[in-house]
């Protein structure tokens, strides 16, 4: 399952969105989800559980970030397409 | 065919979109689609049972439930949202109380999760 998530941390819903991924999902963070891809402690996490976190490289830069700040994987917009077509059989958006 | 959930979470009075799950989940009906709806957070004060949208100018409640009896809609909402906000369920509501713990395996069952 794909988990697509664009509201910051402050934003309390897309946290628990991210509560509901399983082994196996892929989290794709857009918009000012990338914020996420700072939080290494939740990241590594997600990972441990075989959960994929993949984030936007545009997003992420525009917002000021370099790319060495990210613990999430950055992907382009080819690669997120791709994604989509390989995980997006199921989506929680 | 699908099974869609739509997920209302924001406060049922003062936002439109408890009554926008419900517009959108109408709007399904004949479509190859199975829609289901789960309130949380603030969205499952929706349940109360002298809840009246009407007064706001949302669909009234009525209405809401006389769809969801004719198309046997399926209504979830979290079991601990609804007592941290001590909600008394209405008696027309049919709702299915899903526990947090088991909210990751629930959203797993549909093909697309729709926060709205």
């Amino acid at each position: 399952m794909m988990i697509i998530v664009k509201y910051p941390p402050s934003h309390s819903i897309s946290l628990e969105k991210i509560k509901l991924a399983k082994s196996g999902d892929v989290i794709a963070l857009l918009q000012d989800g990338v914020l996420y891809a700072l939080d290494e402690k939740l990241i590594t996490e997600l990972k441990n559980k075989g959960i994929e976190v993949k984030a936007l490289k545009d997003d992420f830069v525009c917002r000021g970030y370099s790319e060495e700040e990210s613990f999430a994987d950055l992907i382009g917009y080819d690669e997120f397409i791709d994604l989509t077509v390989e995980k997006g059989e199921k989506v929680i958006g | 065919m699908k099974k869609v959930l739509f997920v209302s979470y924001k406060p049922a009075m003062g936002t439109i979109w408890i009554n926008e799950t419900f517009r959108t989940t109408f709007g399904m009906y004949g479509e190859d689609i199975e829609p289901a709806i789960l309130l949380m957070d603030d969205s499952v004060i929706g349940l109360n049972k002298d809840y009246a949208p009407e007064k706001m100018g949302f669909l009234p409640i009525k209405t809401v439930h006389r769809y969801i009896k004719r198309y046997e809609t399926e209504i979830y909402a979290v079991k601990e949202d609804i007592e941290e906000r001590k909600v008394e369920i209405g008696e027309d509501w049919n709702i299915k109380l899903i526990s947090k713990e088991d909210l990751s395996d629930f959203v797993h069952e549909f093909d697309f999760v729709i926060f709205m």
